[in-house]
């Protein structure tokens, strides 16, 4: 592909999301009222698309362990099973005439999916515990402020603490929060907003 | 002649420093590479007397673009695990050793969902390294790369205390704590379902937001168009279904026929769980709940860029259902100022300190957040405490109370460890 050729395909992605910026800063400004006729087929686009992603993402996903499985690379009976199951939701989902709603998609949601979910996410209780053995400590830079803003935290968090804390230390808490934490929350709230703002105008004048 | 990147497989040029797309330093690469290396294909980040070891399928194009092998864990493994591991046998040996050469060990568990990755497996208990699938290249700076990518890794927010501790050597004892720690926390969560433990629940507190959250539902009418947006799966129902479940009683009770819109493919099936519920609960306590439309529940491909979509129907009152506090903002952002529906937030308890200015500067209007919202909010409805007949609401806040005693109690053992034991890094 020749330079001129490429340099033009490249300016087409700037092209097309300054339009689309434009567009939106019209569209949330209402400068022109006749665009909200025409933004929901943009988002209708935007929800179809997502869909095909999705669908492209399971396809990808097939391929890949199928690659696996005839390739008898390590954990491919995972891979099978994994695939068996797939098919087997999408069979449910398909020959039933409620689809989604159907008894079986529903027996497998509340007895697969949500306990698999539920429990997975719960292990997270582990790290929690880990990670604040570990570096919630004096002896650390800022280690003393760490420490008391969560040991703080906690205890008003703890339901049973309700009846013997003082609610001064629950105000504490609560102004705690809501003061200096969320003022660093904000700050970088808007610290990070600025750089994307940033890094959008150079990407659209091709300067990233 | 290019270098192409052995993290991201960017092609580079001959003299690049460091990889164009990923930043890697590609420095020590092309000084341990024959220079012929580039054309013969040679799979840069392997040893050349470990090349026999690796099947001839994975072979030139998959040594160089390992993620593109079926079996491939993930490319950040590899330094991360050497790093590990060769930090944890200059532990054992006491010194320092520069030249060690770090190898590569089993990844104990990877990926689901992202949840598991904080897992190091050199610090799993009783984990120590098997049989080495790959040999990292032995160069004479090494161990400096390690430890100046150790550096970079702490500085970008890994391990930010970390990285002001300059020149400490980084001492491991996490094999000796670790078990300990997952026990406690292991018992503390299982007591409650042993009949062990507390009985007393404590009593809620009554936070801002639930009494105004409440009064906006209950100004609805059957006619009031209510938009909800469901943004919890089953991974946080456990608590989220406790606080949503009064809300939608409330709903229901109204007669209001809700729109209920989610981002997230298991939210529809979510949703449909527990309206179902919260109708046989009221059934079987005699009591008769408007019929929600079960099948109103929609999925919207796409994520939060969609939200606008939205905002073209008009409502009376929004809803966001929600553990993170990201999918409230989203909403507010998105979809409150272009319909102009007033906004109730029902998240879970750890959204709540980050939504609470949007509650206080009037753009929420109400917020239900965690146990003691799901609590208040009951009382309001029912004129009762809920914990006080609730069995699984016992057991759950049972065991929230002991696993928040026992991350105290580990934190204040964590401190009298690190005070009798000398200022550790790690363990």
């Amino acid at each position: 592909m020749s330079s001129t050729r490429r340099a033009r395909r490249n300016l087409l992605t700037p092209i097309f999301l300054a339009a689309v910026l434009i567009l939106l800063v019209i569209d949330r400004s209402g400068l022109l009222p006749g665009l909200h006729t025409f933004m929901p087929v943009g988002f209708q686009w935007l929800m179809l698309l997502g869909g095909v992603a999705l669908l492209l993402g399971a396809f990808n996903v097939v391929w890949l362990h199928l690659q696996r499985i005839w390739g008898g690379h390590r954990d491919w009976p995972l891979s099978l099973v994994l695939i068996a199951v797939l098919i087997a939701i999408f069979v449910a989902g398909v020959v039933s005439p409620s689809g989604a709603t159907s008894p079986i998609m529903g027996w497998v949601f509340d007895n697969l999916v949500a306990p698999g979910q539920a429990a997975l996410f719960a292990l997270l209780i582990f790290f929690v515990a880990a990670a604040a053995y570990r570096f919630l400590r004096i002896g650390r830079p800022g280690g003393a402020w760490m420490l008391a803003g969560a040991l703080i935290v906690l205890l008003v968090e703890w339901p049973i603490a309700t009846g013997w804390l003082p609610p001064v230390l629950a105000d504490g808490a609560f102004w705690f929060v809501g003061g200096p934490v969320m003022a660093a929350v904000r700050g970088l709230l808007l610290g990070s907003g600025v750089a994307m703002l940033v890094i959008g105008l150079r990407l659209l004048v091709g300067r990233s | 002649m290019s270098i192409t990147c052995p993290h991201c497989g960017a092609t580079n040029p001959d003299d690049a420093n460091f990889c164009s797309r990923c930043g890697t330093d590609l420095r020590t690469e092309s000084a341990q590479r024959p220079p012929s290396s580039s054309e013969s294909g040679a799979d840069r980040s392997i040893a050349p007397e470990q090349a026999e070891q690796i099947p001839p399928e994975q072979g030139r194009g998959a040594g160089e673009q390992p993620w593109l092998r079926p079996d491939f864990l993930g490319d950040d493994d590899i330094p991360f695990e050497a790093e590990d591991l060769a930090l944890g046998e200059a532990v054992d040996d006491g010194v320092s050793d520069a030249t060690d050469i770090p190898v590569v060990a089993g990844r104990l568990v990877s990926g689901v969902q992202g949840l598991l990755e904080p897992i190091r497996v050199a610090t799993m208990p009783g984990e120590t390294a098997g049989e080495p699938s790959v040999v990292l290249p032995a160069a004479p700076d090494a161990a400096l790369s390690i430890e100046r990518l150790r550096r970079v890794r702490a500085l970008m927010g890994e391990e930010p205390l970390l990285a002001s501790a300059r020149g400490q050597t980084l001492r491991s004892r996490a094999a000796l704590w670790v078990p300990w720690i997952f026990l406690v926390m292991a018992l503390a969560v299982a007591a409650p379902f042993l009949g062990i433990g507390m009985r007393n629940t404590g009593t809620a507190r009554a936070w801002p937001g639930v009494g105004s959250a409440f009064a906006a539902i209950n100004h609805l009418s059957a006619a009031s168009a209510v938009q909800i947006l469901w943004a919890y799966d089953p991974a946080t129902a456990g608590e989220m279904d406790v606080v949503a479940a009064p809300v939608m009683r409330h709903l229901l009770d109204k007669g209001v026929r809700p729109t209920i819109y989610s981002l997230l493919p298991a939210g529809p099936a979510t949703a449909r769980r527990l309206i179902s519920a919260v109708q046989d609960q009221e059934l079987q306590r005699g009591g008769g709940l408007g019929q929600a439309a079960l099948e109103d529940v929609q999925f919207l491909p796409g994520g939060v860029m969609v939200l606008p979509a939205i905002a073209q129907e008009p409502a009376t009152l929004a809803l966001v259902f929600g553990a993170q506090p990201e999918d409230v903002q989203a909403w507010l952002e998105q979809v409150a100022p272009r319909n102009g529906a007033p906004v109730v937030a029902i998240t879970a308890a750890g959204a709540d300190p980050t939504l609470r200015p949007y509650l206080d500067s009037g753009q929420l209007v109400g917020l239900v957040s965690g146990f003691d919202g799901a609590a208040t909010y009951t009382a309001l409805l029912d004129q009762r405490d809920p914990t006080a007949q609730d069995e699984g609401m016992k057991l759950q806040l049972a065991g929230q109370n002991l696993a928040i005693l026992a991350i105290i109690g580990l934190i204040v053992i964590g401190n009298f460890a690190a005070l009798f034991g000398g200022r550790r890094n790690d363990g």
